[in-house]
């Protein structure tokens, strides 16, 4: 398997009928499945109950034939999928049943800076990388020598070095987004090697099945981490107070390195509902240069608030909607705009 | 261009005050207050009802400052209601404070037309006026740690906060409508089959956190304006995503195409500078 992995990453190609052992890790807002047929987002599952409690089998009919998955509920938030399908057909099923309006369901969004975490682990090995950016807002930015996309991998050792370097280049360094990092870990004597996406897909190589479930729960608990903090260290609420509201809470801020031109444009094509932004919102211009949007989110229909000036965007989520959406939004953000953005709390604590 | 009264604006630049939040100041916070409460009714020891905009209160200095953010002229009578409260008018609004030990003073926040009023009432009140992206402060506080944090300055940026407090009656129907768009737009989310019935006075009170504590005028005031408002989002929708049931009551379904619809409707009452007049 090592060897295959070593393969795979030189040539980009597995021998017919080989896969490797897949993982999506899913933020939910959903409750437990029952058995039978279910949709999901845009597609239908035929569920059956294992003997393990929160385990259960998933069926679903492609257009290449049937393929299997098997659905793990890790707590009441984080579910993870795992199967052995081919990734293009998996990926697939994955986006039509987490895309659609109101789905309840979304990728756990692993910014740049929980990313490189991940692939700079202590315990591990840095040993590849992808960085893909596409600046989606080009049009309306008149981006006129600017990076308009930059798409790459890199395999090796020196990966961390690497990636490095190209931070510090100032003409790319804004497009530097992470897409996934390859990772080596020893668990015992055994050796798993790892690719883990911005999306949370795990995709293992190596002899370590335990090890590579270890990752996923890994990842989560960090992730679980940043979500909690911004569900109920950053969420707003109202309370009455004998005849008057309390009002308690803190917005947060993304901070952008590269000022947006033309923002009524951006705002508007952010807030379109589109994926993977998954926002809409109704704007209201302050005054120049400067905007309120009232928004909902679209993969759960809960309700957040926007002020957006070129230089940032405050984002104040209510108390009780799901906080996924502030992640999301600036895992994209560094995607499809500005890479060096940063998410940043109270006092300018930096959250990620 | 803003579809904010100023006493929404104010308020909400005021609430910003007691926030560490990016890109704005702090002055009440470093000075020890945070928010109490916002639109509190009280009754003074005149035995008058009164709503002042905001409460802040100082455990460290055991100190309530009454806001007003009317940011208009203020007429006579709101400055003798607001001077005759005590701090035992204030005792179901606070938490966290002594009332045995507490005092109080009014402040008022709003830019030249407030100061013009203070001037020609004669009162001693603090203020803190507010013009363009420079603020100064009019009179002294009690507590000199508002004296020490708040003298005078520039805001940066001019980018203050406005969604504490999103809308009130005030307002244009522009603002009122971005907010009623959004609720319905998440009502409908939320509903069985992604629909709802929605009475205009339920709508109210799920998208403006101080439905319960303001006036019945000023109840009356925003049920006009949602009326106008939904009036406009169904005449606007022509594939049956929105009905009127009755008088008072719609139906909604969430769809795409009633959203930009939504924009549309805030867009074109935007750009209507009557609305502001019409309405208020």
């Amino acid at each position: 398997m090592v060897e295959s992995y070593d393969s795979i990453a030189e040539n980009q190609e597995l021998d017919d009928g080989q896969t490797y052992l897949k993982s999506y890790l899913i933020e939910s807002n959903r409750d437990a499945f029952t058995e039978g047929t279910v949709s999901l987002g845009d597609q239908q599952l035929y569920i059956s109950d294992t003997q393990e409690r929160g385990f259960v089998r998933a069926r679903a009919q492609t257009d290449d034939g049937r393929i299997y998955f098997f659905i793990d509920k890790l707590n009441d938030r984080f579910w993870s999928i795992h199967t052995i399908a081919k990734a293009t057909v998996s990926d697939k099923i994955i986006k039509r049943i987490i895309f659609p309006r109101f789905t309840e369901l979304d990728y756990p969004w692993l910014s740049n800076g929980f990313l490189e975490d991940v692939g700079k682990q202590p315990e591990a090995t840095f040993r590849a990388f992808s960085v893909k950016f596409e600046d989606e807002f080009h049009d309306i930015m008149a981006n006129e020598g600017g990076v308009e996309g930059l798409s790459m991998r890199l395999w090796g050792n020196s990966a961390d070095e690497v990636l490095d370097t190209l931070r510090t280049n100032e003409n790319i360094s804004g497009s530097t987004s992470l897409s996934n990092v390859g990772i080596k870990k020893e668990y015992g004597e055994r050796v798993l090697l790892s690719d883990i996406t911005y999306q949370s897909k795990f995709t293992a190589r190596g002899e370590s099945v335990e090890g590579h479930f270890s990752q996923v729960r890994d990842v989560m608990d960090k992730y679980y981490n940043i979500l909690d903090k911004v569900e109920n260290e950053y969420s707003m609420y109202t309370e009455q107070r004998g005849s008057g509201t309390h009002i308690d809470g803190h917005p947060l801020l993304i901070d952008f390195n590269r000022p947006i031109e033309n923002l009524r444009e951006f705002v508007d094509e952010l807030f379109s509902s589109t994926n993977p932004f998954r926002l809409w919102g109704v704007v209201d211009e302050m005054e120049e240069d400067y905007y309120t949007i009232a928004g909902v989110d679209m993969h759960t229909g809960d309700k957040i608030d926007f002020e957006v000036c070129p230089d940032w965007m405050r984002i104040y989520l209510p108390k009780g909607s799901c906080g996924n959406v502030v992640l999301r939004l600036y895992t994209n953000i560094q995607h499809y705009y500005d890479s060096k953005s940063t998410l940043e709390g109270e006092d300018s604590e930096q959250l990620i | 261009m803003s579809n904010l009264s100023k006493r929404t604006r104010f308020i909400n630049i005021c609430i910003g005050f007691t926030k560490s939040m990016p890109h704005w100041p702090s002055f009440l916070q470093s000075a020890g207050y945070d928010l109490q409460s916002v639109r509190p009714l009280l009754v003074n020891s005149s035995d008058r009802e009164v709503i002042p905009d905001l409460l802040f209160g100082s455990n460290f200095a055991q100190n309530v400052l009454v806001a007003d953010c009317s940011g208009e002229a203020i007429p006579d009578d709101v400055f003798r209601d607001l001077s005759d409260i005590s701090p035992a008018d204030l005792r179901t609004s606070i938490e966290n404070l002594d009332v045995s030990q507490l005092s109080n003073e009014t402040l008022f926040i709003g830019d030249t037309e407030t100061e013009a009023s203070i001037n020609s009432n004669g009162t001693d009140s603090p203020a803190i006026v507010i013009e363009g992206d420079r603020y100064r402060r009019i009179n002294d506080f009690d507590d000199d740690n508002l004296n020490q944090n708040i003298s005078e300055g520039r805001l940066p940026g001019m980018r203050p906060p406005n969604v504490y407090h999103p809308f009130s009656a005030e307002d244009g129907r522009a603002r009122i409508a971005v907010f009623l768009a959004q609720e319905l737009a998440h009502l409908a989310a939320k509903g069985r089959n992604r629909e709802v019935d929605i009475e205009v006075e339920d709508l109210l009170e799920s998208a403006f956190d101080s439905w319960e504590q303001i006036s019945s005028d000023e109840q009356e005031e925003l049920k006009r304006k949602a009326e106008d408002i939904l009036d406009l989002f169904e005449q606007k929708d022509v594939d049956g995503h929105m009905r009127k049931l009755d008088q008072r009551k719609y139906y909604v379904n969430s769809s795409k195409a009633l959203e930009r619809k939504f924009q549309e409707v805030v867009d074109d009452l935007s750009s209507d500078d009557s609305s502001l007049e019409d309405f208020t």
